[in-house]
């Protein structure tokens, strides 16, 4: 697929033969007896005869036919004549606009979930609202807070935020964000009612409070100076709009962010258009398009031949050839993730720890990261990454020795090793067979087991995975999300994972999570980082680099440790 | 019994009155199996061929095909470098590719040989019980084909897989129960129409039981039809296993399969050609052979299945 099947593909004539069918066969019962003198070639210039006719099966597709029908055509036959009818209704103020007909588009390994910005927890999806919607805070490209809708804020206490909202940000009908609005949002999310999926990153909120029009008052069950963070993840949606249309707002939302939703095709695209009159100017290219692409192969000729512009995640295998293209350029980050194995502590032999120790010293990280990683990953020693709060350099982890390994395998009885299943997922199984084949040195023999994520994350919430490769993504970066997540007994009513459990442990893990000083949190965490890491429930593994692709023509595009992408900055030269 | 011949009668006995039983087990025309000869005996050669190779894969196997040597990811085949330790290179965790891919003639063959086994055991029994039984019974087992040849096979052995979970017993069981159904439709319509035959009612007049008549009369004469039949399944299985391994529903992502390492080399396909492009070979080319033979053998054997 080229660039040129692209621009057609954007055009709301897209639906191909079962479009052109419909339309001609309705077209048919308006028009009566013409039908015998119809082709395609008619049918492409009587855009007006055929509008009303679509309108009633696709209504989506009902509000622009005329323009982007001809837009392509002007893009495939790029003559002055041609381009100067299309431009005229589409840039009425030209000089605050980004270039007329420049359009992006954006790769991603999976589809928007929902429009709705509670009902899920995808970094994709939110990729996508996070240009349609505005947040209260933001975290810059270095991960530092930034105000947003909120023009800047105060710590009353360790318990209460105190916001001052923006003047300049208004909905994209025109009318202003105010305070009530960013209240509605954050209730409605914690609706218990609703359900919500993003509820849990809001847990430590007690009440929301709309002072006036321009202030708001977040309050926190316990000093959590976290909930800071997690609000850049939270879009503010219209009160008045949403309680008015109810569910259906969702299907063609309106939001504050720097682009207005256009299309949502399940499976296909999601085409955004620029909104000229964000508060933060706008953004660098008129149309910004979504497209899911999962398979790597694919992915790369897209992006080889111009199909997409940006690839957002992209394989390490293919560093090489990215490199290689003068046409493209390739992008690293660091990632707030780490790979890690983790360890059922109620299964035999796993429920030893010289068991799990020695599983820890018989992989030699360094040899997978510079081979099948491509060098795009740093190995760590515990269940943080470095950029974490609570990461300590003094904490060295285990070292690749396979001589002590089996030591320790025979001191906990288990000399002649033993066989035990390691579930994975696709994207992780040349990793975990790489795994599988080194633990095969001291005995070890693990037949992998390749699951569905939805299915894994199921298997390893009921406690029943003996082993099993997962990624867990910190965007926080803070080790104290880590710990009460995966090594708190607390969450072992919801999360058995591992079943790993140590009551002292617990109430270190509470203490650190309620400090809202840094630089206090930061020793409580470390000490615990220490005892995690001599328990060792997981076999600690490696912080995977991020590794994106765009067009070289692409300018602007900066991958983010946190995994997430802002393009409103982004331009096409 | 004398009613014999009036009662076949109305049955609409095949034109061809004079066809004995014997007839079918020789050659229909000689000629045409000499003229396949050549052909098919390249073909059984090539299918021997693989046959030898999955049970000697531990001997001729250069390496364990599990080792893994990380820093030899992806070296090219052997006579590209000049180096002979990976005559057809080496996989992304640096395994040899010619060893995995022996070893994965064994999964292919012995799903190839067990489903048909199966399937044609259990199909051919149901098969004749009902094109003998006739009635309810027939019925019955009619409507079940019907219903089953509904869902396409391989959508049906891919749920079948899915639900059953890894491994080569639930792979082979998926397989059969996708499988069974052609070799059930055949052998029910040989069997209606052996069944009126002379040889039969003579069977039956000297107080022969049903199950002696299907078992000593009727199955010895439809072995022709079944060995074809089977043999041209067999391709299908293999295909169906590679397919599925392909999807990562076969015996199981820790043991090779060249579906499995067509998958795997995909995504590799631009780094390291070797990777697909030798499983895919594989797979045509046993495929292929065990078409060829089981073309030749209905041009033998049975003309008339041709026609199906």
């Amino acid at each position: 697929m080229d660039t040129r099947n692209i621009d057609l593909h954007s055009s709301p004539r897209s639906g191909g033969t079962e479009w052109r069918r419909l339309s001609r066969r309705d077209l048919l019962r308006a028009t009566g007896g013409l039908v015998a003198t119809v082709t395609l070639g008619a049918c492409t210039q009587t855009p007006a005869a055929q509008a009303p006719a679509t309108a009633a099966p696709k209504p989506t597709d009902a509000p622009k036919p005329v323009a982007p029908t001809t837009a392509p055509a002007a893009v495939a036959a790029p003559t002055a004549v041609s381009a100067a009818p299309t431009a005229a209704p589409a840039a009425p103020k030209p000089a605050a606009g980004p270039p007329a007909r420049s359009q992006l588009i954006v790769a991603q390994t999976a589809d928007m979930v929902t429009l709705d910005p509670p009902m899920y927890r995808a970094r994709q999806t939110q990729n996508i609202h996070q240009m349609i919607y505005d947040t209260l805070v933001h975290r810059t490209d270095d991960l530092k807070l930034q105000g947003r809708l909120a023009e800047s804020w105060e710590v009353v206490d360790d318990k209460t935020f105190r916001f001052k909202m923006r003047a300049n940000a208004q909905w994209q009908d025109g009318k202003p964000v105010t305070a009530r609005d960013v209240k509605f949002s954050y209730d409605r999310t914690l609706d218990p009612a609703l359900k919500a999926p993003r509820a849990g990153l809001l847990d430590m909120v007690s009440s929301t409070e709309a002072v006036d029009d321009s202030t708001v008052v977040i309050r926190t069950v316990q000093p959590d100076p976290l909930t800071l963070v997690f609000l850049n993840y939270h879009a503010i949606t219209p009160m008045d709009a949403v309680k008015a249309q109810g569910e259906s707002f969702f299907q063609k939302p309106i939001g504050a962010g720097p682009f207005t939703f256009e299309e949502w095709r399940k499976g296909e695209r999601v085409v955004l258009k620029a909104n000229l009159s964000y508060w933060d100017g706008p953004p660098g290219v008129e149309t910004l398009i979504f497209r899911p692409i999962a398979d790597s192969s694919a992915l790369l000729a897209e992006l080889e031949s111009g199909g997409i512009d940006i690839a957002a995640e992209v394989p390490p295998s293919s560093l090489s050839q990215i490199k290689g293209n003068p046409n493209l350029q390739a992008l690293t980050a660091p990632s707030t993730t780490v790979h890690y194995i983790g360890l059922n502590n109620r299964t035999k032999p796993l429920d030893n720890v010289l068991v799990r120790r020695a599983l820890n010293q018989a992989i030699d990280k360094n040899a997978i990261i510079s081979s099948v990683m491509a060098g795009l990953a740093v190995p760590v020693p515990g269940p943080l990454f470095p950029e974490a709060r609570g990461y300590d350099p003094s904490v060295t982890g285990y070292a690749f020795n396979v001589a002590q390994a089996k030591a320790l395998l025979k001191e906990a009885g288990v000399e002649n090793g033993f066989s035990l299943t390691l579930d994975t997922t696709a994207p992780n199984k040349e990793l975990s067979e790489a795994i599988a084949g080194q633990l095969k040195q001291i005995g070890v023999n693990l037949s992998v087991n390749v699951m569905e994520l939805g299915v894994l994350t199921t298997k390893i919430n009921q406690g029943q995975s003996d082993m099993y490769h997962n990624v867990w993504g910190d965007s926080a970066a803070d080790g104290g999300v880590t710990f009460y997540r995966h090594f708190s007994g607390a969450q072992r009513a919801t999360f058995k994972d591992t079943w790993y459990s140590r009551p002292e442990l617990d109430t270190q893990i509470d203490q650190a999570r309620f400090t809202f000083d840094f630089e206090k949190r930061r020793q409580l965490l470390v000490a615990i980082q220490k005892t995690i890491v001599e328990d060792a429930p997981w076999i600690f593994l490696w912080q995977p680099t991020s590794l994106a692709a765009a067009r070289s023509n692409v300018k602007g595009f900066v991958p983010r440790a946190d995994g997430y992408m802002f393009l409103n900055k982004v331009t096409k030269a | 019994m004398s009613a014999g011949p009036a009662l076949a009668a109305p049955m609409g006995v095949p034109a061809v009155p004079v066809a004995l039983p014997a007839a079918r087990r020789i050659p229909a025309t000689k000629r045409g199996l000499l003229r396949r000869n050549r052909a098919m005996a390249a073909a059984a050669l090539v299918y021997l061929l693989f046959v030898f190779v999955a049970l000697a894969a531990p001997l001729l196997a250069p390496s364990d095909p599990d080792a893994q040597v990380l820093p030899e990811r992806f070296k090219p085949p052997g006579w590209l470098t000049g180096e002979p330790d990976h005559p057809l290179g080496a996989d992304n965790l640096g395994r040899d590719v010619l060893s995995r891919l022996i070893f994965g003639a064994r999964v292919s063959i012995a799903v190839g040989v067990a489903t048909v086994v199966a399937s044609a055991v259990l199909g051919s029994a149901l098969g004749a019980i009902a094109g003998y039984a006739r009635g309810h019974v027939d019925g019955a087992l009619l409507l079940l084909l019907d219903i089953w040849m509904a869902f396409p096979p391989l959508v049906l052995a891919i749920a079948l897989s899915a639900a059953l979970g890894p491994g080569l017993p639930n792979l082979i069981l998926a397989l059969v129960l996708t499988g069974w159904v052609s070799y059930c439709r055949v052998i029910r319509g040989e069997v209606l129409s052996l069944r009126e035959r002379e040889f039969v009612l003579a069977a039956r007049v000297i107080g022969a039981s049903g199950a002696r008549i299907v078992a000593r009369h009727l199955m010895p004469n439809v072995m022709a039809p079944i060995l074809v039949l089977a043999t041209l399944e067999m391709a299908t299985v293999i295909i169906s296993e590679a397919a599925l391994s392909f999807l990562g529903l076969g015996v199981g992502a820790s043991q090779p399969t060249w579906g499995g390492m067509l998958n795997d080399g995909r995504q590799f396909l631009r780094q390291a050609w070797w990777l697909a492009t030798f499983p895919g070979l594989a797979i045509s080319v046993l495929v292929l052979s065990v078409n060829l033979l089981g073309d030749s053998l209905r041009d033998a054997l049975d003309p008339r299945l041709r026609s199906r």
